[in-house]
Parts: structure tokens; sequence; C-alpha cells
């Protein structure tokens, strides 16, 4: 896979030229929007659809009207929500990952280093309620992200300078500044972003959300109390939750009419105002409605998908586990399944911290002794006991899918079974002695015993920490497990109370740059260095990174300052080189294959997709355009 | 609990009508745990349930020397492999019988659409199975070296799975028999920490009475009134994560325990109510017996058979408080193998469907709560001897 | 009486007022706080980490960072002076808007598991007193133990698969789709009844063996007592004689088990609930625990418990006015 990427203006030319011959009355609507219509409730199509609305390209035929997408969702934050009806940000990524195209925005610029980027809107483009979407419902939201008293998640809108300036500079144009380049800015914007805030600047109508805000309205707090809130902010975030406000305006295909809390399920429906048509001019999205099944527990969600009851569905359920029930009925219920392009830096990473405090730190610093533990595993039997087959051995690297960032030694360093060569590295790194149960010891006489840290969400680590406890013993260091619900595993590993740390980790291809903590502490999801985190972060309880690591620090902030992915990539690749070297941490199985399904009545569903959270499939293959096929059912 | 070995025999213990009994059967003036014993003996369901209780116990005081292989040892080639059938013989091509315990050997392959590993069991595979096999040094009960197995294959390592192996390929039968000694020694251990708070507790409350008794009732009360699953998800979640798997267990046996203690307490206070104003006690007091001997020698021991019932029938709802735990995801943690762990793991719609065998732990704890509580049934029906 | 049920009633305020306490420690008693959790929620479902500083900003917001004892204070006070239950972080609305549907859900379905077990319990304790070692003793007591033996979790699993594979549809929830989110009607509420019965089942099971011993073995120890002997004697039919005296005094035990029995099937019904998907208290104070919404959970497990404790009040009262030999002086 190569990767080519966009110019650095992102620009809608191509598509809009394609349409130059479609007139508007062209286009065309869902048979309810029509009687709609006829009868006056709902202006016509033509003043609904913006100027430029955007051409989805069929994968596989245009489609026809009507019917329910019933899925399921487990959380108010279930990114599956998000995903499937509100990935509607202003640009998002393009279908084979290779780049970002243009979405709510009809066209995007950067200037030459990356600091400032120049959005422009499409004319005449509306809210679900009709109202016009200009360039001031953009700096009124970033106005709110920027609001402390809201604590709105918007990690895209800042950089290392600070929060972004957004200025209008005129109706369907604006422009947003960073102090600092932002080589990545627009890769962050295409992401999911922390759920709640996908695409930050298209979920907050001005002319809405300002009624709750005590700048814009002074009866703010008197509203908030009046309907049960405590505080303005409190209610003010109530209403911006995208699942839970059925009275707020929306970009997205679909509005949500039942909102999540009410009661066991979510539904949303179509917007009639959506700003997508498909080639024939057919005003997306096709579907409906969209019928969510609140579920607490992952097991009974299973059993709708059984009964035949989930026409297409990518999160919660479909594990490794999960797929021989699934075959087993596939069959009965006319359901198949897709493959996701998994982006898999690894499922079980096991970091050892380089800062811990401790006795062990002798151990768990010397590149010798990890090295050793690494060949102690026997990563085959591991991965085809856990993932049977669907995962391979590997480092915690990049897929040798993805050429531009793959690195042999990263992926393959120490990753042979060798029992002789683990105990004679151990012995090497200084750790000979042995006690009376054969243990190694320290230095101090203590025994050489490692804790590792999993995380009772993810049974898939927990199993692979059991079974590497295991070969570990086998070449005499003692092992701990310490399973730990996930906020507590989070909590410890903050305070940098953890010895060995389990995480997975997505980072596999692309988004290797974007989700970059594997391979060095620029973030806290990884647990070699969380002080050296601090260190870059500036944050309190630092700890001076050594020399090669602050190389690779210096080394991504200059990636920061590259607009090509191209240039963003070699930066990259040598920032690896170091990882390779460093070796902190080391990883157990990469998974090859993931899958969703469907049932074959769900039409334009690609039946491979890239897996990547950051890709956040199926967002970026246009559900809106989704279609159900009642000749099929 | 010394009064268990030492019952009285005195009729100052017993009722009227008990001593009419007693002297019918001639001079020896029967105790009331003959008494109980032969009533005991007629509850034919509680006597095969207490036999049943012991074998339990035996094994899992004896797992180690029990089980096949290590409840932990994990095998790639064999997850989720189905039962093998243990054979006695088998009849070869030209149709001779040969004899012999044996079960069959596994064809496997990975199927890679499913993601799965499906087995054929191989007629042709035969594994010789033979009692007293020799296995890796293991201490039995925590304590005696031993290096043998009661059943096995006779060629260590070979597939050995009658009850099927679970995810990771691990014994099942191994699994269900280690896990005996958690599971029942939690009941045990809980039991007796409960009956400490019961009976001091609920003893202080029945005897005393007035202010003492009522702030011992509204303490029950209070605890009673908290759902459960909240206070034991707080409980568990403040336990300190670095301690060792064994203490974990023994502290969420306490808390366990904490919440069970209030039906004994209630239990043994409405005993004491009950016989507090009973003539036998009045003689007692009027004799100028201090309180304490009127407690333990007169009126303790006059219900202890029905605390002992009680006991028994506590002990299966601690087995089920634990599976509940480990179903929160809050119980013990692996390595640690308990019936509960083993029945989370189960508690999925792929092991109901394509590996029912998992739920064999389901089995054994039906057999456990159904034999305690048979034979705590008889216990009680025995703790009235007098009756008909 | 009246002085007794007016006692109890003062009793019950400082009953009430430590649960409240003891129930904001267990609820807090986990390390860590809701913004810690929240933001293990985000970065697991947006694969993407949160900003420090904002969520520093939003522990001060919600009052994260006040010491426990104002935060016990500022709830409690608002419950007992305002009626207000405070605001669940993880749901984003007000406390009471999630409360109270919820928690008359759970009643609906823990009153019918206890009708189930009273009706199921009742009639197999008398029979298996009166025909006592009899098969009919035996089966019926087999029967009652395996339903508590069985966990109920996987229970209820297999049910919804077996459910599944023999019907083909799935037996989850407590309304059809069509209902789930419409208004009360007379549709919506037999489509209810159509539901509950499963859980009806399966939590009551569990409490069924329970009361059947009880009832067994309080009536056991009535029948022995010589005034039935007595009435036996004067000639009076079996059926008169046993139901007129020792099935009234053993019925005590099961009247005085009604307010314990709730909290007891409310904890069952959680386990329940979450399996087959129930849109009852449980699930709901499951997640508020594990994310330490503590004022979801804190009021949940209040409101429970003073429905408790008010139900234990009121069997206590029943127990009194069946048996006037107990003396509350």
């Amino acid at each position: 896979m190569t990767w080519h990427y966009l110019s650095r203006t992102v620009s809608a030319v191509a598509i809009t030229a394609a349409l130059a011959g479609m007139a508007h009355a062209d286009y065309s609507q869902a048979p309810g929007l029509e009687e709609q219509v006829s009868s006056g409730s709902l202006p016509a199509l033509e003043e609904r659809l913006p100027a430029t609305p955007l051409v989805v390209e069929a994968v596989d035929a245009v489609g026809t009207y009507g019917g329910t997408w019933r899925t399921a969702m487990s959380s108010r934050t279930d990114s599956w929500f998000y995903r499937t009806v509100n990935y509607d940000h202003l640009v998002m990524w393009n279908q084979d990952w290779t780049g970002v195209v243009p979405n709510v925005a009809e066209s995007v610029e950067a200037n030459e280093d990356a600091t400032v980027f120049t959005f422009t809107l499409r004319e005449g483009h509306k809210w679900s309620d009709g109202t016009p979407f200009t360039s001031a419902d953009a700096v009124f939201a970033m106005e709110m992200l920027k609001d402390t008293n809201l604590g709105i998640p918007a990690r895209a809108w800042r950089n290392a300078a600070g929060w972004a300036d957004v200025e209008a500079i005129d109706d369907r144009t604006f422009t947003v500044t960073f102090g600092e380049p932002y080589g990545t800015f627009l890769q962050d914007v295409s992401r999911i972003s922390s759920s709640e805030m996908g695409g930050g600047m298209v979920k907050l109508p001005k002319h809405f959300m300002s009624q709750f805000h005590p700048d814009y309205n002074e009866n703010a707090e008197q509203l908030a109390s009046d309907a049960g809130f405590d505080s303005w902010a409190d209610h003010f975030n109530a209403k911006w939750a995208v699942s839970q406000s059925p009275e707020k305006p929306t970009l997205s295909a679909w509005i949500v009419t039942e909102p999540f809390g009410e009661g066991s399920q979510v539904r949303a429906v179509r917007n009639p105002y959506y700003f997508k048509v498909d080639t024939d001019g057919n005003q997306l999205p096709y579907i409906d409605e969209v019928l969510f099944n609140v579920y607490q527990d992952n097991e009974v969600m299973l059993l709708q998908a059984l009964a035949g009851e989930m026409d297409f569905h990518g999160r919660h359920i479909n594990t490794v586990v999960n797929r021989p029930v699934l075959a087993d009925v596939a069959e009965d219920i006319d359901m198949e399944f897709l493959r996701l392009i998994a982006s898999s830096a690894n499922e079980g990473a096991i970091y050892f911290n380089q800062t811990f405090d401790g006795p062990m730190a002798e151990a768990l610093s010397n590149r010798d002794f990890r090295a050793g533990l690494s060949h102690a595993l026997d990563r085959e039997a591991i991965c085809d006991t856990v993932f049977v087959g669907a995962a391979v051995p590997r480092q915690i690297a990049v897929s040798p899918e993805f050429d531009p960032l793959y690195n042999e030694q990263l992926a393959n360093q120490h990753l042979e079974f060798d029992v002789d060569l683990a105990n004679e590295l151990l012995d090497k790194a200084g750790f000979s002695e042995r006690d009376g149960d054969g243990f190694r010891l320290l230095s101090n006489g203590d025994r050489v015993r490692l804790i590792v840290q999993v995380r009772t969400d993810k049974q898939d680590m927990i199993d692979i920490a059991d079974l590497a406890s295991r070969y570990w013993k086998e070449v005499g260091v003692d092992v701990q497990l310490d399973v730990v619900e996930r906020s507590l595993s989070d909590q410890r590993r903050d305070a940098n109370q953890h010895m060995l740390l389990m995480e997975d980790h997505s980072s596999g291809l692309a988004d290797a740059i974007l989700a970059a903590s594997p391979y060095l502490p620029v973030d806290d999801d990884q647990g070699f260095g969380i002080p050296w985190f601090y260190w870059y972060a500036g944050m309190d309880n630092a700890q001076e990174p050594p020399e090669q690591v602050k190389r690779q620090i210096a080394l991504y902030r200059e990636m920061g300052t590259r607009t090509e992915p191209a240039e963003q990539f070699e930066v990259f690749a040598e920032i690896l080189q170091i990882t390779a070297d460093n070796f902190f941490a080391l990883g157990t199985c990469s998974e090859e294959v993931q899958y969703s399904f469907k049932l074959d009545h769900m039409r334009n569903v690609p039946s491979v997709q890239h897996g990547s959270f950051a890709f956040a499939p199926p967002g970026p293959y246009h559900p809106a355009h989704f279609w159900i096929d009642e000749s099929m059912r | 609990m010394s009064a268990m070995t030492d019952p009285p025999t005195g009729a100052a213990a017993l009722p009227d009508d008990v001593v009419s009994i007693a002297d019918a059967r001639g001079a020896e003036v029967a105790g009331q745990w003959r008494l109980m014993w032969w009533k005991f003996r007629q509850h034919k369901l509680a006597m095969a349930s207490g036999i049943v209780v012991l074998l339990l116990y035996l094994v899992a005081i004896f797992a180690e020397f029990l089980a096949p292989v290590d409840p932990n040892a994990f095998n790639p080639r064999y997850t989720y492999a189905p039962p093998q059938d243990l054979r006695m013989s088998f009849v070869d091509e030209s149709g001779d019988r040969h004899w012999g315990l044996h079960v069959n050997g596994y064809r496997s392959e990975i199927d890679r659409e499913t993601f799965r590993r499906t087995f054929v069991l191989d007629d042709d595979d035969r594994i010789a199975v033979g009692f007293f096999v020799r296995s890796d040094p293991y201490l039995l009960a925590g304590f005696i070296p031993a290096s043998v197995k009661l059943v096995g294959p006779k060629e260590a390592g070979q597939p050995f799975y009658v009850l099927g192996a679970d995810r990771l390929g691990r014994d099942m039968l191994s699994r269900v028999i280690h896990g005996a000694r958690v599971s029942l020694s939690i009941g045990l251990v809980g039991v007796f920490l409960s009956l400490f708070l019961g009976v001091v507790l609920g003893g202080i409350s029945g005897y005393y009475g007035g202010w003492i008794d009522t702030v011992i009732q509204r303490l029950i009360e209070f605890i009673r009134s908290i759902p459960t699953i909240p206070l034991w998800m707080g409980l568990a979640a403040a336990i300190p994560l670095t301690l060792h798997p064994l203490m974990v267990y023994l502290i969420i046996t306490a808390i366990v325990s904490l919440v069970g203690w209030t039906d004994l307490g209630r239990e043994v206070r409405g005993r004491f109510l009950s016989i507090k104003d009973e003539d036998f006690v009045a003689a007692a007091r009027l004799d100028g017996a201090s309180e304490g001997r009127i407690i333990l020698r007169h009126m303790t021991p006059s219900f202890l058979s029905h605390i002992i019932a009680t006991v028994t029938l506590a002990i299966p709802t601690m087995i089920l408080a634990e599976t509940a735990l480990s179903f929160l995801g809050i119980g013990l943690r692996p390595p640690v193998v308990s019936w509960g762990v083993l029945l989370q793991e189960a508690q999925n719609v792929r092991s109901v469907v394509t590996a029912p065998w998992l739920m064999w732990p389901g089995a054994a704890v039906v057999i456990a709560v159904l034999s305690f509580n048979f034979l705590g049934d008889g216990l009680r029906d025995a703790a009235d001897p007098y009756a008909t | 009486m009246l002085q007794y049920i007016v006692r109890r009633i003062l009793l019950m305020i400082p009953t009430l007022l430590l649960i409240s306490f003891v129930t904001f420690v267990v609820v807090q008693l986990p390390p860590g706080d809701y913004l810690n959790a929240y933001v293990a929620a985000l970065t697991q479902e947006g694969g993407e980490t949160v900003d420090r500083e904002q969520i520093e900003m939003l522990r001060q917001r919600y009052g994260l960072d006040e010491p426990f004892l104002v935060q016990y204070w500022y709830w409690i006070s608002n419950i007992v002076f305002e009626g207000d239950f405070g605001r669940s972080f993880q749901w984003n609305q007000p406390v009471s808007d999630l409360l109270w549907g919820r928690i008359g859900l759970t009643f609906a379905v823990s009153l019918a598991s206890l009708l189930f077990v009273y009706v199921v319990a009742f009639p197999i304790g008398v029979y298996s007193a009166i025909r006592k070692y009899s098969l009919g003793d035996y089966v019926f007591t087999f029967l009652g133990f395996i339903g508590l033996a069985v966990p109920n979790f996987l229970l209820a699993l297999v049910l919804m698969v077996v459910s599944l594979q023999v019907f083909g549809v799935t037996p989850g929830g407590l309304f059809s789709p069509d209902y789930a989110s419409a208004p009360w009607s007379w549709g919506k509420f037999v489509d209810f009844l159509a539901h509950l019965w499963v859980p009806m089942i399966i939590i009551g099971t569990a409490s069924t063996a329970a009361l059947i011993r009880v009832m067994r073995a309080n009536l056991l120890d009535e029948l022995n007592k010589p005034y039935v002997e007595t009435a036996r004697a004067k000639g009076q039919s079996e059926a008169v004689l046993i139901m007129r005296y020792p099935v009234r005094i053993a019925l005590n035990p099961f009247v005085s088990r009604l307010g314990w029995e709730l909290p007891a099937l409310v904890s069952g019904a959680a386990i329940t609930s979450i399996v087959l998907n129930l849109p009852t208290a449980g699930p709901v104070l499951l997640t508020a625990l594990q994310s330490q919404d503590m004022y979801l959970a804190g009021s949940f497990i209040l409101i429970l418990s003073t429905l408790t404790v008010i139900g234990t009040l009121v069997s206590d009262i029943l127990l009194a006015w069946l048996d006037p030999r107990i003396r509350y002086s």
C-alpha cells in the first residue's frame, strides 16, 4: 500500500465539476419528505440542499429510500454511535485512508508552515432546523471549546502553543490559527476525537446553544435550574450531548429523536436538510431511521445479532471469541462478514517502567533483561491459544502492510522462542544468582519479581499475561498479575506506580503518527515513561528523559511542522528506529484480521474496511448512502 | 464450641417429656446428641447428602492428587476441546475386543474462516489411561510431597480431557476439582466468621433485651437494608491491589460474612427470646446459677443443634455469593480457581452454544448447594428430636 | 400498638441517616472518582487520550476535589431540604429523572417475583410439612433447591440462548421494541406482563427454596405442639385443624421475612437484570458504582434502603397483628 496524500489544498473542485451539469431540478428526495413539501410543512428540496452538495459515489449501487437500520450501543459515549450517525466533521478520511477530503467544509487550505487553516463552507448549507450554517457557528463553537466551565473534550483544537484561534472572514470562510505549526491538524480533526466532540466545529449550532450560555443569555442560569440542573454548564452540556439532546439541530444524516437515557433505545431519523446526494442526485440518507438498542451486557447484544435483528454492526461483539457463534448462524440469517484491515501495533504490549522507583528498577532498565524475557515467550503458542489464528507474533510495531513506517527490526527483534538464549541474556544482565525455588535474584538479594498490571476489561490481555507469566517462571523470573479495573489502572499508571503495564494499541498503520505513544512518550497511554511524558508536556512530577528519548521528542516536534504526510512519515521513521534500539517494551501478538458483520440486504457497505480507532469505520464510508434492499430480505 | 463434645445429659436442660421418652428406653438416659443422631438417620436424603458433602471436602483436600493435571496448564492445541469418553475397551479391525481403559485422541485443525479449532475424536488414536500414574512432584494438601495422580494418561502430556477443555486448552476436570477447594472453604471460613458475629451479637441481643437489643436489632436492620451488591462492590473495590491473591480471597470471605451474619444473629436472638422464659432457665436462675453459666450451660446447648443446622444452610449461600461476586468481576482473580471464577468464564454465549461442557462447574455448585441444604434440613429436623 | 408504631417510625430516622452516610462512604470507597472513569471511557471509545488540564477543571466544577464531608453534606442536605438528588455525571441528567421510572420497574419485577415465591412456597411448604418424607416432599423440596442452587446469571443466559434456539426470539428486556419508548397504555401493560414472567421466575426461584424450608420447619414445630393433639383428640377435621392455628402461626416468619425478602430480591434482580437487559435499577446502579457516579449510586441505594426499612416496619406491624403473643414493651 502506498500512501499518496492530498495536496496542500483539500478541495472539492473535482466533485463539483462532475456535478456541473446537474441542475437543481435534477435532485430528488425521500417520499416522506416529498409529502411534507407538498403539504407545506417543509421547504422545497432546492432550498434545503446547499448549492454544492457533496456527491457520494456508491459502493455497490444507487439505492432506494426507506427502512430501519437496526444496531446497538452500550453507553452515552459509545463511539459506534458517533461513527455511524455522527461522523460528519469539517473534513474526513478518504475511503482508502490515504488522506483527508472535504466533508461539511467545501474546501480547506493550509498555509506553508501549517499554522493557519482556511475553511470554506458550502453555500446555503443549513442545520436540520433550516437555520443557515455559517462561520459564526464556527467562531461560537471555538469559544465554547475554550470555555473551561464546560470542559468539552476537544484535543484536536489545541496544540503545544494553546487553543486555536478561529476567525470569520465572511459567512462562508473562516480561519483556524495556531501559535505553533500543527502539521497533523486535519488528520486529527478527521478522527472521532474523544467521542463526544468529533468535529467540534459542527456540533454547536450557535442559534440554539447560545441560549444556554450566560454570555449570550442572562437567564441561562435560571433556565438551568428550571430544568433541574445545578448550573448552566451542566445544562449546556446536557443540551449539547449529541446522543441526549433531541432538540439540538444537527448537520448529520439522522436526527436523534429518542435520546439516550430515557428508554432502552436510541432512535435517529432522517435529517431533511442533509447535504449529501448520490450520483443520481437523490438526497441522502436512504435509510429512514437508525435504531440503537441499548445494552449493558454484550452477551445480550450478541443474542440480538444471532437472532438476525442487527442489520450492520461493527463493535462490542465482533470479537474473535464470538466469531464461531456468528459463523454458525450466518447462513440461516443471511449474514456476511466484512473484513477489517487491522491496525494493531499490539494486542498485548508489555511496558517496562523505565522510571520505576524501587529495587526492581535495576532489572527493568536493563535491555538484556527485557530481551531475555522476550525470548522466553513462545508467542506462536500464546497467539494461537488466545486468538486462534487471528493474530501473529510481533513486537510493538507498525504493520508490514504499511510501507512508509514499517521497521523490520522494530517488528521482529527478539521475537524467537529460545529458552537457552533467554537464560543467557538474563544471566548476562546480572541476574544469574538464584534462590532455593530457582528464582533469579537482584543484586540486593531480593527475588526478581515482576508485577504486571492488566485491565479487567480485556480478557485477551489477561490471558496473554497469564500465559506469559508461566513462561517467565520457567526462566526463573517470578511474576504476579494485578488485574485492575480500567480507571484504576490508569490512575496507578498516572501516578507512576506500575512496574509492568499491559496495554493494547492500534497505531499499526497510518495512525501511528497520530497515536504515537507506544513509540515515544508523547502521551499517557503507555507504561515505559510516564514522567517523561510529563516532561514533554511541561506538567508536574516530570523527569528528564535520557538523550535518545529527548532526540525522539525533538524529532516529533519537527514532524509537527511538516504538512505533507510523506515528510511526516520520513521523520517518524527515524523516531521508530530509536524506539527499536531502546526496546523499552515488548509485544506479544498483533491482530491480523478483524471483522464486522452485516445482513445481506444492507447494501453499499464495503466488504473490506480499515479497522482503526482513528479511522473509525464505517464513518468514512458515508453511512448516509447505506441502504436496505427490500428485494433481498 | 466445647459444648459440642460435652453434651449436657442432665434432665435440668431438657423439658419433661424428653425425660419420659428416655425413661421408656430403660435406665440409660439418651443424650440430646444421640437422640439427634437417631432422628437424623431416618432422614435418608440427609444421610446421603452428608456423605456427598464429606466426599466434596475430600476432593477439595486431595485436589492435587485427584486432578489429572495442573489446572492452569494451557495448551494451544486443545482450546475448546470437547470432552473425551472414558472407554473400557475397543474393537479392532479384525473384530477382536481389547480391554483397557483409554480415551480417544483428537484430530483438529484451525478453521481460518470462523477462527476456531474443530475437533474430531479419532477412534484409531487411543490414549491409554491408568490409575496412580507418575507426575511431576507436588505437595499434596499443601505439605505432603507426592508425585502420583489418581488417574491420567499413562504417557504424560497426552491429551486427557474427560470434561473437555476451556478457551485456553486447560483441563476442566482439573479446574473443577481445584475450584472445589476455594469454593468449599470460602463457605466454611465465611460461615464461621458469620457464626462468631451472629452468636455473640444475637445472643447478647436476645438475652439482655432492652436497649442493647434495640441497638443490635437496628444494626442488623441497617446492614440488611443496604442492598448487598453495592455493599460488596464498594468493599471489594477497596481491597488493595498488591495483595497476594490468597489475602484477597480471605478479605472477600470476610466481606461476604460481614453481610451474612445477620441471618444467624436473628436466629440466635429468636432462640434466646423464646427460651429465656422457659421453666428450665427460670429453674437454673432460681438455683442461683450465674448468667454466664445460664447462657453457656443451659441455654446455648438447648439450641446448639439449631445453630448447626442453620450454619449448614448458610454455607451454600456463601458458595453462591462467591459466584455472584465473580460474575460482577469483583471476586477472586486468576490464577486462583474457584467455581465462581469458572462460571464467570463460562458466562457467555460462546460457551453456552459451542462449549456447554464449560458449565460443569455449575453442576458442581448445584451438587454442593443441594447436599448442604439437604444435610442442613436433616440436621434441622433432627434438632427437634422429640418431634415425631 | 400505636405507641409501638410511632416509636419504630422515630427510630427509622437515625437508621436512615446512618444508611445515607454509610452508603456514601461505600460508594466512594474505591480509589479515584468519576472523572477517572470518564477519562478511561473516553480513551476506550475514542482511542485517544483526554487533556489533563481540562479534567482538573471539571473536577473542580463537579466539586470532586472537595473533602468527603462537604460532598456528603451537599448531597444529603439537597435531598432533605429540596428533594434534589443531585446529578448523574455519567448520564448527564438529574438523578431524579433516572430514578423513579427505574425504581418503579424494579419494584414491579421484585414484587412479581415475591408473589411468585409466596404462591409457590406456601402450598409446597404446607404440603411437605404434613406429608413429611413422602415422595412429594422430596420432589418439591428438590425442585425448590435446584432453583436456589443454580446461579441466577447462568440460568438467565442459558434460558435466553435456549429461547433463541428453540423459539427464535430473544426474551431480554421488559418490553417489545414497539413499546419500549411508548407511554403507558393497556397494550404496553400486556406487553410488559408478557415479558415479566422470565425475570420473575429466574429471580423467584432463588428464594423459593428458603421459604419452603421456613414454612415447612415452622409448621412442623407447631404440629408437634400439645394444642394440636388436643384439637385432634376433640375430633376436629385435619384440614381445619391445620389451617386454623398451626398454619397461621407458622406464617409469622413468612410475614416477618417480607421486609427482608425485598432487598434480597433487588440484589438478586440486579444480576439477573444485567443479563436480561432489563431497564431496572440494578444495571444502572452497577454501572454507576463502576464509574463512580456517586450521586446516582448513592441516591439509588438510599432509596432502595429506605423502601426496605419501610417494608420491614410494615412486616413487623403485620406480624404484631398476626401474633398477639409477640410483646412490644
